[in-house]
């Protein structure tokens, strides 16, 4: 878009990169239409994620507005409180449904989601600052740095949220130059660890790995969510069955249908048609996010920036992939669709700081980076 | 050891970035290309 006239004056108001948040306002809006079917027998879902959005583009717009410089100078006092509230959670965490994921603040928060931006952060300014050499020891302190918080939310236990820490993490140490012998050599120990890991799983990851892997063995109990959710997608056929038609979810056969399994809901309603709609739309953002990095002006903002836009992509993959039941389930929800304060907070923020990178290197590029607000 | 104020160490390290980033994005899109042909095998196949 040309910076003249009217849009010139308002942009450095406005402050955000209009590509990324037209993708991020459309899936916004199918993740609303999808929330309205399926938390219909739910009636304050879809005024309280009405207002979950609402903060959600405040957070955001505020970290557009947050000069990439100024994040990189708090990043290891963000990552320590983050590493700080961990260790709160295991001494004094609060307990629901057997997992200890909580910290009573006046109010039930989780502070593992802050772990999903604070390591990109974190692991950005440590390569920023002493990564420009390349050196073993660097990898390995990063290492450390990402199994730390890691190993403290799996003990939690909370497998989602640990996959997409470390995935934030292990995408900052790729894009920072880890040799690829070492990637191969990480992927091979990882195939051989995967029998070794198996008696470390808790009794409920196991069945859910044994689900994948058979889902007739028992579909009235432990195969009974992904048995559905697999017939949900399957009946929607190529055009589905129209918005608020989708007997899955409205007849009750879909639990979680309005958070994790959003998706299901989603496919049924809107059929094949729709989820290559909303593909393209993920398709898009992680386009624009990938042009954001690689225009980035400094190694902290493109390390940042590449790891949030990959992170983008691994929520919807590893989502649509449990629903659709290429993995097994893990509670990881729909970028921008399921319903949820907490993860659209995080995305937003996320977001937020991707369109101050991309006004950073527009900055930068017309030769006023001191220029910004 | 290479000297990072280099100017040739710079492009050097821009290239690898760029190269890192590319694969990257052939990742995502591999990825979204398996859950599309997932999806039409469920919707439109089975």
């Amino acid at each position: 878009m040309n910076d003249t006239g009217w849009w010139a004056r308002l942009r450095p108001v406005v402050a955000v990169d209009v590509p990324l948040l037209l993708c991020i306002v459309l899936l916004l809006a199918t993740g609303l239409v999808t929330v309205y079917s399926a938390a219909a027998d739910f009636p304050g879902r879809f005024a309280a994620q009405l207002r979950n959005i609402g903060i959600a583009l405040a957070i955001m717009w505020v970290a557009a507005n947050v000069p990439p410089p100024r994040l990189m100078r708090h990043a290891a006092a963000i990552y320590g409180i983050g590493v700080l509230m961990l260790l709160a959670v295991l001494v004094a965490g609060v307990s629901k449904k057997g997992a200890t994921r909580w910290l009573y603040v006046g109010f039930d928060f989780q502070p593992s989601e802050i772990m999903k931006i604070a390591m990109p952060l974190m692991l950005a300014w440590f390569f920023h600052h002493f990564g420009a050499a390349r050196r073993w020891q660097n990898f390995a302190v990063a290492a450390v740095l990402l199994a730390f918080p890691v190993g403290l939310i799996m003990k939690q236990p909370d497998l989602g949220t640990a996959l997409l820490v470390l995935a934030a993490g292990f995408y900052v140490i790729v894009l920072a130059g880890l040799p690829w012998r070492a990637l191969a050599a990480l992927a091979v120990a990882g195939i051989a660890a995967m029998p070794l890991s198996w008696p470390l799983l808790h009794d409920y990851q196991r069945h859910r790995v044994m689900t994948l892997l058979n889902p007739d063995a028992d579909p009235l109990g432990k195969g009974f969510q992904i048995k559905q959710a697999g017939i949900a997608i399957g009946s929607g056929g190529v055009s589905g069955k129209g918005w608020l038609e989708g007997t899955q979810g409205h007849l009750g056969f879909l639990p979680e249908r309005s958070t994790d399994f959003i998706f299901s809901v989603y496919a049924e309603e809107f059929g094949l048609a729709g989820n290559i709609v909303l593909l393209v739309l993920y398709f898009l953002l992680i386009v624009r996010g990938l042009q954001i990095t690689g225009r980035a002006a400094t190694p902290f903002s493109r390390l940042l920036a590449g790891a949030i836009t990959m992170i983008l992509f691994t929520y919807a993959f590893i989502n649509i992939g449990m629903v659709s039941g290429i993995f097994p389930v893990v509670g990881v929800p729909l970028p921008f669709i399921s319903y949820g304060g907490t993860a659209l907070m995080t995305l937003g923020l996320g977001c937020g700081m991707l369109m101050a990178i991309e006004r950073e290197s527009r900055a930068l590029a017309r030769g006023r980076l001191g220029g910004l607000p | 050891m290479p000297d990072p104020h280099d100017p040739s160490f710079a492009d050097r390290a821009s290239a690898q970035f760029r190269r890192r980033l590319l694969t990257l994005a052939v990742v995502a899109l591999a990825g979204l290309a398996l859950l599309t042909a997932r999806l039409v095998y469920l919707q439109a196949w089975q």
